[in-house]
């Protein structure tokens, strides 16, 4: 488990370096991350990531996006270059000895339902101090690969002398690294970190690695991005697409299960959605936990559902419970 | 005997006052006045004020006194009129004839733009109240703290003013009387901005590109998660406002001052009611809600409309303190 993700192929339709890298054997390494959701979505989990955009520039098209540095590098442990690219991303099996980078948050409704587990607001802070982390390491990262690649690749008598120049860049980066830390506390407090741990994260990481044989420099916010995105298949349901707005319905119980964004441009079929529910003889629930956002206008329509009977709504995502309060709406089913 | 007769109009009544020692001599007298009268009274001043008051009084305003912290639930001016409104509407339906408030919306670390809202909301408050009889509203003025132009708006808003043992009513020096009840004031112009970091002209397709942009902005000014799902969520009201009802588009501007985050939203809509943004709505789910979430989501919401120029919406949120570095090099 201690091992990086090392991935020997071909890469045959990674889009991002496809004009980029050699064809050859590369490994693939620093988009990595090990947790629970790595296992939970174990090999068979298709991608169905339709985000094709170039990561380097990252508009932020995917609501998961969250950037995070990837170095590719040659078997010899040559490095290529350090790209961008997306936090979700491992390694995926595209046949005999091939493989490509992909999305472990799989479809749109993975996506959606991440961010709103974790929460749109803090996604930005994440987001934002990630870019901000960046602009600090990239003086550092490509001279620290580079210290290590030539560490790797001295032969024994000019080891010391690498070893030396190794630590003391380790060094100089810990100090980058403890500032911008400070700097940032109570924004990395939001994110679900201590500052405290990730400053002991980050030391002991960089230690680790300036010690063994490893080329790739993982990013010290593994934990958070890791976050297991809430996989729950519904099996026999109907699920609508509309605007951003997944609308997955379940019979038995009677359920809707609404996931992504409501707003002005959805309006409309939500509420055709919550009239086909009501008419049941047991009450339908309606779970919102699923929601990126709602606009007071969304808001007005599930309350007055509610209010006319036989709709409990449950599970309020916590980022849209001040909204809710504020707009002051009757309290009425709401749970 | 003051409860015997016609009840007295609405009484909106500025007094001037220096130092903490002036504050507890002039409002103590007045809330022990109600005290004994029996008069329902609510205070909202800083807590500071508020805990010398309470000692002054010594346990004789219980029951009778209520006090808000004005720091938290006045923060954002446009909160103050529902403060009172619902405090008149609760005690008025106890049974309660005649009612005191002591209200500070204005103190020495108030920004600019706060003190452009915190007189126009004096102002209101002319209109909001002016059929409330039985009500007798007292806004305490520091001038040992505030600017001399300060205190001098605020004599153009109270149609009375106390400074020392003498009163002045509005007439000296408001002959025409007109900015005591504002017709148009939501006319007035607002300053420019510095310097724009982003904009986006929207229509109904682009709402979900204005809220991410507005989401990103926040957190490049050091916002809170939870302060950007609220701008979040204020911002797509308003900008739904301008696509049904202002014209089907409207334009978004965002930028950076004095450390908060101001977004605002212009469309070629009219606002009429300058109380529209501050009228509780009523039990039904079907009332119109949004400038009211609006205010209760945002530090400050700036409203301007008139016919000719459209309407503007700004909504400003604090950064982290001592976050302002980090605007851009670039």
């Amino acid at each position: 488990m201690g091992d990086p993700l090392k991935v020997h192929g071909v890469y045959t339709r990674y889009h991002v370096w496809r004009s980029k890298l050699y064809r050859g054997t590369v490994r693939l390494l620093a988009a990595h991350r090990r947790s629970a959701a790595d296992d939970a979505i174990g090999e068979d989990h298709i991608d169905q990531c339709r985000f094709q955009y170039a990561f380097d520039h990252a508009p932020v098209p995917c609501a998961a996006f969250q950037s995070l540095p990837f170095i590719a590098a040659t078997s010899y442990g040559k490095p290529l270059g350090t790209h961008i690219a997306h936090a979700h991303l491992r390694a995926g099996e595209s046949g005999r000895n091939q493989f490509y980078p992909r999305c472990v948050l799989g479809g749109n409704r993975e996506r959606l339902r991440w961010v709103a587990n974790v929460g749109p607001g803090t996604v930005e802070v994440a987001r934002s101090l990630q870019a901000e982390f960046e602009r600090v390491a990239a003086r550092y990262r490509p001279r620290l690969i580079a210290a290590k690649a030539t560490l790797l690749n001295a032969p024994p008598p000019r080891r010391g002398q690498s070893r030396d120049a190794l630590a003391a860049l380790i060094r100089d980066f810990l100090v980058e690294v403890d500032t911008f830390i400070n700097r940032n506390t109570a924004r990395i407090s939001q994110t679900g970190f201590s500052p405290e741990s990730l400053t002991a994260m980050a030391t002991r990481g960089l230690l680790e690695w300036q010690g063994d044989r490893r080329l790739d420099l993982r990013s010290i916010d593994q934990e958070w991005i890791g976050q297991t995105p809430p996989s729950d298949e519904l099996a026999g349901s109907e699920v609508l697409d509309a605007c951003g707005l997944l609308i997955t319905r379940m019979d038995i119980p009677p359920e809707l299960r609404l996931t992504g964004q409501i707003d002005q441009a959805n309006l409309g079929a939500l509420a055709a959605a919550l009239d086909d529910a009501r008419p049941t003889g047991t009450p339908t629930m309606i779970d919102l936990s699923g929601l990126t956002f709602c606009s007071v206008g969304g808001m007005r329509i599930l309350v007055e559902a509610a209010a006319s009977g036989n709709i409990q709504l449950v599970g309020i995502p916590p980022h849209l419970a001040s909204a809710f309060s504020a707009a002051e709406f009757p309290a009425a089913g709401v749970a | 005997m003051a409860m015997a007769g016609p009840m007295a109009p609405f009484r909106h009544e500025a007094v001037l006052y220096e130092s903490d020692d002036g504050f507890l001599d002039r409002i103590g007298q007045f809330v022990r006045e109600g005290i004994s009268a029996g008069e329902p009274t609510l205070v909202m001043t800083n807590a500071r004020k508020i805990a010398a008051l309470r000692e002054l009084l010594g346990g004789a305003d219980e029951d009778v006194v209520e006090y808000r912290d004005m720091e938290v639930a006045g923060a954002n001016p446009a909160r103050i009129i529902p403060a009172w409104d619902d405090f008149a509407t609760r005690l008025s339906a106890g049974g309660a004839r005649r009612l005191r408030g002591v209200g500070e919306p204005i103190w020495a670390g108030r920004s600019a733009a706060e003190l452009v809202e915190c007189h126009w909301h004096e102002a209101l408050i002319n209109r909001a109240f002016a059929n409330l009889r039985g009500f007798w509203l007292v806004c305490p003025y520091d001038i040992g703290t505030l600017s001399a132009s300060v205190v001098d708006d605020a004599r153009r808003t109270h149609p009375l003013t106390t400074d020392g043992e003498e009163s002045t009513a509005d007439g000296a020096h408001n002959p025409n009387g007109r900015e005591l009840v504002p017709t148009r004031p939501l006319a007035t112009a607002l300053d420019q901005p510095q310097r724009v970091v982003a904009q986006l002209r929207f229509d109904s397709g682009r709402l979900a590109d204005l809220r991410s942009l507005v989401a990103t902005e926040g957190a490049r000014t050091g916002l809170s998660a939870a302060q950007i799902d609220n701008l979040v969520v204020a911002v797509n009201e308003v900008a739904t406002n301008s696509v049904t009802h202002g014209g089907g588009s409207g334009a978004a501007s965002i930028w950076c001052a004095g450390g908060a985050i101001v977004c605002e939203i212009s469309d070629a809509g009219t606002i009429i009611d300058p109380l529209a943004d501050r009228t509780r709505p009523s039990g039904a789910p079907t009332d119109a809600r949004g400038l009211w979430t609006v205010n209760s989501l945002c530090d400050l919401v700036q409203v301007r409309s008139s016919s000719e120029g459209g309407s503007v919406v700004r909504m400003w949120m604090h950064g982290n303190a001592g976050y302002a570095h980090q605007e851009e090099a670039a």
